[in-house]
C-alpha cells in the first residue's frame, strides 16, 4: 500500500530501530518481528521520524539533504509503504 | 547479498539470556543449572541495572530471563521494570510457585513481558516427583492468576518417559487457560 505524503508518519514506541553494518535491523515488540533493513538511508530516514511533518517533506528535506535522486527518492517512498504495511510506521 | 554482510555480524546481540540468581526454592531432578542457593558475586540491583543500561545501549532487542527462580530476587519486579522501561523486552521463565495475586498483577498490567511456567506433567502424579511435592498445585494457580487477568502465559514441559503419555493432557491443560504449550528436549547437564 503506498504510503500517503500529505500525512504525518511516526515509528510507534513499539518498535525500535538500530543500525547494523548492511543497514539496520527493526524489532517490533508486541509481535517479536524482527525484519532486516537493507538500506542505511532508509534506517537513519525511520530514526529522525518523528511525526513533525508531512511525510513527503520529510522525504524531500532527506533526500536533499542526503543527495539523493528521485528514483531513490521513490524508492524509499515505496519500502516505507510496504514498512507501513508492517506496522513499522504509522500515520498520526 | 544479505547473508554476506550477515556472516560478518550483528553489530550487538539480538536477545540475551541472563541467569538472575541461582537461588531456588525448587530442587527439580532434572534442573540444568543445579540451582539451590544465590552464589557468591552474584549482581546487586545497582550491577544488574548498569548491565541493562549497557544492554539498552546496545539496542539489545529483548532478554530471556531464568535461573535458579527468578522471583526469588527480591528486585526481580524492579530489574524488569527498568529493563522494560528502557526498551529492553522481557521473557521469563518460573515455576510459578511465588506468582501470588501481586505478582500476578504486576505480569498482567507489563507490555512486551512474555511469561513461561514450567511444568514437567499433566497430573500432580506426574510432575511431583520431578519437579517436588507440592510444586504441580502450585504451578497450577500461578496458571490460574494469570488467566483470571486475562494474561496470555506459556507452559513449557521437559519432555521425559514419564509424562510422555500425558502429551494430550498437557496440550489441553494449555489451551484450557487459552495457553501456548512449549515442549523442550531433557539436556543432560547440571544434576539432570
Ligand atoms: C532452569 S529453569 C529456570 C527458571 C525457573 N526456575 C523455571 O523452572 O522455570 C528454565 C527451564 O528449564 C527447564 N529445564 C530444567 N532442567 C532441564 C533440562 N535438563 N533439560 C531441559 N530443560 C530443563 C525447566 O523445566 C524450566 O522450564
Ligand atoms: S528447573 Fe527451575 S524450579 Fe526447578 S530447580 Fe531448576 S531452577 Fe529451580
Amino acid at each position: 500500500m503506498p504510503v500517503n505524503i500529505e500525512q504525518s508518519y511516526e515509528v510507534p514506541p513499539k518498535v525500535s530501530v538500530r543500525n547494523e553494518r548492511f543497514g539496520g535491523l527493526v524489532y517490533r515488540y508486541d509481535n517479536r518481528a524482527l525484519l532486516f533493513l537493507h538500506s542505511r538511508p532508509l534506517v537513519d530516514f525511520l530514526k529522525g521520524l518523528d511525526g513533525s511533518k508531512p511525510l513527503g517533506t520529510a522525504l524531500e528535506e532527506f533526500a536533499a539533504g542526503r543527495g539523493l535522486d528521485d528514483g531513490q527518492r521513490r524508492a524509499m517512498e515505496n519500502a516505507l509503504g510496504q514498512l507501513e504495511g508492517k506496522g513499522i510506521i504509522r500515520e498520526l | 547479498m544479505s547473508y554476506d554482510l550477515l556472516r560478518k555480524g550483528l553489530e550487538a546481540p539480538i536477545c540475551l539470556t541472563w541467569e538472575v540468581t541461582y537461588e531456588c526454592n525448587l530442587r527439580c531432578a532434572h534442573c540444568l543449572s543445579a540451582s539451590d542457593h544465590a552464589r557468591p558475586g552474584e549482581l546487586t540491583t545497582e550491577e544488574a541495572k548498569a548491565l541493562i543500561d549497557q544492554w539498552a545501549e546496545m539496542k539489545v532487542f529483548y532478554i530471556n530471563v531464568g535461573g535458579g527462580e527468578p522471583l526469588t530476587r527480591p528486585d526481580f519486579f524492579e530489574l524488569m521494570d527498568y529493563s522494560l522501561d528502557n526498551g529492553i523486552g522481557v521473557k521469563f521463565s518460573t515455576n510459578g510457585t511465588l506468582v501470588d495475586d501481586a505478582a500476578a498483577d504486576w505480569i498482567a498490567s507489563r507490555n512486551y513481558l512474555d511469561v513461561q511456567i514450567s511444568l514437567d506433567g499433566a497430573t500432580a502424579e506426574t510432575n511431583d516427583p520431578v519437579r517436588g511435592t507440592g510444586s504441580y498445585k502450585r504451578a497450577r494457580r500461578a496458571m490460574e492468576r494469570l488467566a483470571e487477568r486475562g494474561f496470555k502465559f506459556k507452559i513449557n514441559s521437559v519432555l521425559t518417559k514419564q509424562n510422555f503419555h500425558q502429551l494430550d493432557d498437557l496440550y489441553d491443560l494449555a489451551t484450557g487457560y487459552g495457553a501456548e504449550l512449549r515442549l523442550t528436549r531433557l539436556r543432560p547437564s547440571g544434576a539432570a
